[in-house]
């Protein structure tokens, strides 16, 4: 009869305790102490997968890695390429800011951290750095292609980062032929869309989204996706477009977490100002 | 948890199985492979509630509950509600479990694994934005052909080592 007792109060506290977590962030803190207690699960469990592929790579063949080295070496020289011209324009961006009047962006300050471990049920992935590292909830995260999410919980060693394509997932984004701004939603498997935009809205398939920096969470400016496809059905006012993610959400195991700007941010100007400029 | 009379070995599953449960899965495995994954705290829950009951109680089984919740980034409190369940289930009919054939065991646990995803699926509804995705309930297919790997596994070790 005890042990019947105890069972029902523990549902009770059980279903409680879901509510609680699933709605508000008032656990917040008992979750961190318990992640933080068995985080060193997931090292464990990369470093077994890890040493599992390098054992795999031991026996791949000579020819495959000498693919893979002229492949990579390949890549290296288009991305300094790609480094080159970075550079030139932001030397022009600096000039331009110069004609402008206006104090240069400071550069985001950015972490290297390793995936150690994907969840599926929200889509989430892992990364081995945490509070300690000072990562703390709301960060970005992106890959060498674009944005990858936010961080949405810490423990002392690890992060969990939501990812862009899930379900409960929206970040602002505008396309950078028009700067059109919309709201890109995670579709819950491996891509985005854009629900009810006006049915005349100029977003066609193939334009490039990127962050638009609305609402503060993220900084602008990082990819987001490529437009897939715009579906208008009928005569209805809006339509739906499907966004392919630019980051690699299944392939990633480096990501870059930014921390914010080194320094303050550049304040917006306020309107009564602009208006005294032009008169 | 005494760790004394074989404690260690439950304690022992128990990480493991909350190793296994951290594990990834290769990308390259199909979407269908993916959710057979079974529930293994489900499995050690109920091979203890049923080889040794008075080790491993309820409360015990809902607090290792908490860490998988962690581990998972679900809610706190969804894997207790299971796990203390298949504990309870397990010790309270234990006389009969024990009388069971292997292969009545396994639908036995089948049984018991399929409830708790679907009770786990149900939880998951208190938090908005979820659905119910009959998928989930693969789990206790992958219950069935693991439980006799884990049987196998720990059995000899348990008869030598652990007092109930």
């Amino acid at each position: 009869m005890r042990a019947n007792r105890v069972l029902a109060a523990l549902l009770a506290v059980s279903g409680l305790a879901i509510a609680v977590d699933g709605n508000t962030t008032l656990l917040r803190e008992v979750r961190f102490a318990l992640w933080t207690v068995a985080s060193p699960l997931h090292f464990v469990s990369a470093f077994a997968e890890s040493t599992a592929s390098n054992f795999m790579r031991t026996f791949a063949d000579q020819d495959a890695l000498r693919r893979e080295n002229k492949k990579l070496k390949q890549e290296i020289l288009t991305l300094r390429g790609v480094l080159t011209r970075h550079d030139a324009v932001l030397a022009e961006n600096a000039k331009l800011r110069d004609l402008y009047d206006s104090r240069e962006r400071s550069r985001e300050h950015m972490l290297v951290a390793e995936l150690v471990a994907i969840s599926e049920n929200p889509l989430t992935i892992t990364i081995d750095k945490g509070r300690l590292g000072e990562l703390r909830v709301g960060h970005t995260v992106i890959d060498s292609s674009g944005l990858l999410g936010q961080i949405v919980e810490t423990s002392a060693f690890t992060s969990r980062v939501l990812l862009i394509t899930d379900s409960s997932h929206s970040v602002p984004v505008r396309a950078l032929r028009n700067d059109v701004r919309a709201i890109a939603t995670g579709d819950g498997k491996d891509g985005l869309v854009l629900k009810d935009i006006p049915a005349t809205l100029d977003i066609r398939t193939g334009d490039h989204l990127v962050t638009s920096g609305l609402g503060g969470r993220f900084p602008p400016g990082y990819p987001v996706g490529e437009v897939d496809s715009v579906v208008v059905q009928g005569d209805a006012p809006f339509a739906r477009a499907t966004v392919r993610p630019a980051a690699a959400l299944d392939r990633s195991r480096q990501v870059l977490v930014v921390q914010g700007e080194e320094s303050e941010q550049f304040p917006l100007t306020p309107p009564a100002a602009v208006t005294e400029v032009v008169d | 948890m005494n760790l004394g009379n074989g404690g260690w070995l439950i304690a022992f599953t128990i990480v493991a199985a909350l190793l296994l449960t951290a594990l990834n899965l290769p990308a390259t495995m199909p979407d269908w492979l993916r959710w057979l994954r079974p529930d293994w705290g489900v499995l050690v829950c109920c091979y203890w509630g049923m080889r040794a009951p008075g080790r491993l109680g309820v409360v015990w089984s809902w607090c290792v509950g908490l860490f998988f919740d962690v581990l998972l980034g679900e809610p706190l409190g969804l894997h207790g509600i299971g796990f203390a369940g298949a504990t309870w289930i397990a010790a309270r009919y234990r006389a009969r479990f024990a009388m069971y054939r292997l292969t009545q065991q396994i639908a036995t646990v089948f049984l018991i694994a399929a409830g708790v995803a679907a009770v786990k699926a149900l939880a998951r509804l208190l938090v908005p934005d979820t659905e119910f995705v009959w998928n989930q309930m693969l789990a206790a297919v992958g219950a069935v052909l693991a439980y006799p790997f884990l049987y196998a596994v720990i059995t000899p070790f348990a008869a030598r080592q652990v007092r109930g």
